[in-house]
């Protein structure tokens, strides 16, 4: 049995889970001194690969299923709601997220403008970059106010999503 | 009849068209860019050609391409599907150049039409209503367009004469805003449409998007199909959409179907169309939108409550047939309501997004209709409109319909993408919409900040993601992989599963 750990949206979860045909079983462990383990577990039904019917002790039976992307992220489906889960490994303790003072696209798109130029004065919530995906057009502001000491992208670039393209001090 | 149909499109509006065709006998030849090899509108088809690499501009959207690939494929026909090239006059044009025959509307219609600000004066003739508005010119002059939107009266929006679909498209509630919204949208109307072109009109703050489907043919024939509402929308596209209208009389129907009808024949139309309105609630008045010169994405609800098949239609009335119906034979029975299922993150702003598609489960049963462009196992591009599926749920009365839709969209599971299925089962059940108090704000209204995500739920989840997400079956159960290896189910009685190793039935190997 491997431990694996989980970002959600506010915290860190450390999961212990086993299963076999019949039945599934998982501890979970948030992060933090005083965190109490929640444990789950009753009978499993497979209806399909990596989905089931999974009657929890306690609770009511859930229809599931779960898959996991070559990058580590985890999805479940619990009775239609979906789940993403980011695995993060016991020693970094998460993956890295853009700093508060860069501006990164959040999705894969083409700059197509740019405000400003290194060295500009620049206001919190100013227009800093225009990105383009799916026709769309998405502006990136200014996280804080500041200096722009790092600009890396030009209008034209295609960039990737969560990468910093503009740094702020 | 036609013997074998371009379908010049993919994604789901292609497979639908491939199924029309199918009931008609016409044989469907698919195409597909680099990115779409594997995709489902091209194993649904009796033939595919690949038109190019994964950028629209230089496959979907090429037009030679699409010509080429219908001539050598022995096709007769092309149908544009929505989206892409589906409402653009020269494609029409180059496909009777090149002696086959368009699926559409004429392409001067489709001109006409497709030109926003042309459209309104013609209607204004016609005596259909239009929202107070300024027109706009050929060059975008910034302190013209500020007096005329001080004219108007804030608010007001800002659109793309060539537009369609939310793209170049601005509100603005404070003329300090004006001149970067106008731009903005010039900009995004340029990149959309090639035509930077844009006009302003009154903003109706709590209006209804309601929409009539027409039918013309070829010998002065003209209907409508009824309408649609399609109030619910973020970023001004349209995610669930119903008929009938819960706003509308009989006698506002029948007033706004004649003003559709009206349109259509001041424009000299044929075939499949759609008029759209503006629908003020409150004064009980409607003003004419615009004219969408193609089969839409959301007339599954009209076929649903009328029993007819509007793609197929389509084929009959480009054929030269006579509309089968007189206004008078077209009745309504039932509800239908469609959710379309997006490659969004709805928690994150609607951001589109792209993958692998890990697992997909669709729903079925009675009243449950699904028309997919998305199979398992096969990437969601990022390059193209960002729609998988739609989901359409019919009954006999409203309730009826909204209940099966919401039990359907439960059931769609698709993993690797997020999509808007668990979003829109919470639209669904919202008190306001059940309640049928449907206007175009009511998503920022009701669901800023939605999560879709609940403690008990999401614990089920984690277990689910680490018990079942973290390795196949068969590894798991072989004990290939140490993680289960040894596990013995509930009151320490070996599974069988577990312990036997591997095998097949009837013989131990």
């Amino acid at each position: 049995m491997k431990k694996r750990a989980y970002k959600t949206s506010d915290t860190t979860i450390t999961v212990k889970a086993q299963r076999s045909e019949t039945y599934l079983s998982a501890e979970l462990t948030p992060d933090g001194d005083d965190a109490q383990p929640v444990t789950l577990q009753g009978e499993f039904t497979p209806t399909a690969a990596q989905a089931g019917l999974w009657r929890v002790e306690g609770g009511r039976r859930h229809s599931v299923a779960a898959a996991k992307e070559r990058n580590g992220t985890v999805w479940a489906a619990v009775d239609g709601r979906i789940y993403r889960f980011t695995s993060v490994s016991d020693d970094d303790g998460g993956a890295a997220a853009v700093a508060e003072n860069m501006v990164a696209a959040p999705m894969p798109g083409k700059v197509i403008k740019v405000f400003a130029k290194v060295g500009d004065t620049i206001e919190e919530g100013a227009p800093v970059l225009i990105v383009e995906a799916m026709k769309m057009e998405h502006t990136l502001r200014a996280p804080m106010s500041g200096e722009i000491v790092t600009l890396a992208c030009a209008e034209g670039d295609q960039v990737d999503a969560n990468v910093p393209l503009v740094e702020i001090q | 009849m036609f013997k074998r149909v371009l379908v010049a499109n993919r994604g789901e509006i292609a497979v639908r068209i491939i199924r029309a065709a199918r009931t008609l006998g016409i044989s469907p030849v698919a195409v597909y860019s680099d990115a779409d090899s594997r995709a489902l509108h091209v194993r649904s088809a009796d033939d595919a050609v690949h038109i190019g690499p994964a950028e629209a501009a230089q496959s979907y959207l090429d037009i030679e391409r699409l010509i080429d690939a219908a001539r050598t494929s022995g096709c007769d026909c092309v149908h544009p599907g929505y989206g892409f090239l589906s409402e653009r006059a020269v494609f029409a044009q180059a496909v009777m150049d090149a002696g086959l025959t368009w699926i559409g509307p004429p392409p001067e219609a489709i001109t006409h039409l497709g030109d926003k600000v042309a459209s309104r004066i013609t209607m204004e003739k016609a005596g259909v209503p239009v929202t107070p508005g300024f027109a706009g010119g050929e060059t975008i002059d910034l302190a013209t367009y500020q007096a005329e939107a001080e004219k108007i009266g804030y608010p007001v929006l800002i659109k793309a004469a060539a537009g369609g679909g939310g793209k170049g498209m601005r509100i603005v509630r404070d003329p300090s805003e004006f001149a970067e919204a106008l731009s903005g949208a010039a900009r995004e109307a340029k990149g959309a449409f090639g035509d930077a072109r844009v006009f302003i009109e009154r903003y109706v703050e709590k209006p209804r998007h309601i929409e009539f489907q027409v039918f013309a043919d070829q010998h002065g024939n003209a209907v409508h199909v009824f309408e649609r509402e399609c109030s619910i929308q973020r970023r001004h596209q349209k995610v669930v959409e119903e008929t009938p209208s819960t706003a509308l009389t009989p006698e506002m129907r029948a007033k706004m179907g004649a003003a559709a009808v009206e349109a259509v024949k001041a424009s000299d139309y044929i075939n499949a169309g759609t008029v759209e309105f503006l629908f003020d609630d409150p004064r009980q008045e409607f003003y004419f939108l615009e004219v969408n010169t193609r089969i839409q994405v959301e007339h599954p609800v009209t076929e649903e409550t009328t029993g007819l098949d509007l793609v197929a239609q389509q084929f009959r009335v480009a054929a030269g047939e006579k509309l089968p119906w007189k206004q008078e034979d077209l009745k309504q029975h039932g509800h239908a309501i469609q959710a379309r299922i997006y490659a969004e993150d709805p928690a994150a702003g609607f951001l589109p997004a792209a993958g692998p598609l890990l697992y997909l489960r669709e729903p079925t049963g009675p009243g449950i209709r699904v028309d997919s462009g998305v199979a398992e196992g096969v990437d969601v591009p990022i390059f193209y409109d960002p729609i998988m599926a739609k989901v359409i749920g019919f009954g006999h009365d409203r309730e009826a319909a909204r209940v099966r839709l919401i039990h359907a969209l439960e059931r769609y599971i698709a993993l690797g993408v997020p999509t808007t299925a668990p979003f829109l089962r919470d639209v669904l059940a919202h008190p306001e919409f059940v309640a049928g108090r449907t206007y175009t704000d009511f998503i920022p209204s009701y669901f800023d900040g939605w999560t879709g995500h609940d403690p008990e739920s999401e614990q089920v989840a984690l277990a689910v993601a680490a018990g079942l997400g973290e390795g196949s079956p068969s590894s798991s159960t072989a004990g290939s992989n140490g993680d289960a290896a040894g596990f013995t189910a509930a009151g320490g009685i070996p599974s069988p599963w577990t312990t036997a190793g591997p095998w097949r039935i009837g013989v131990k190997v």
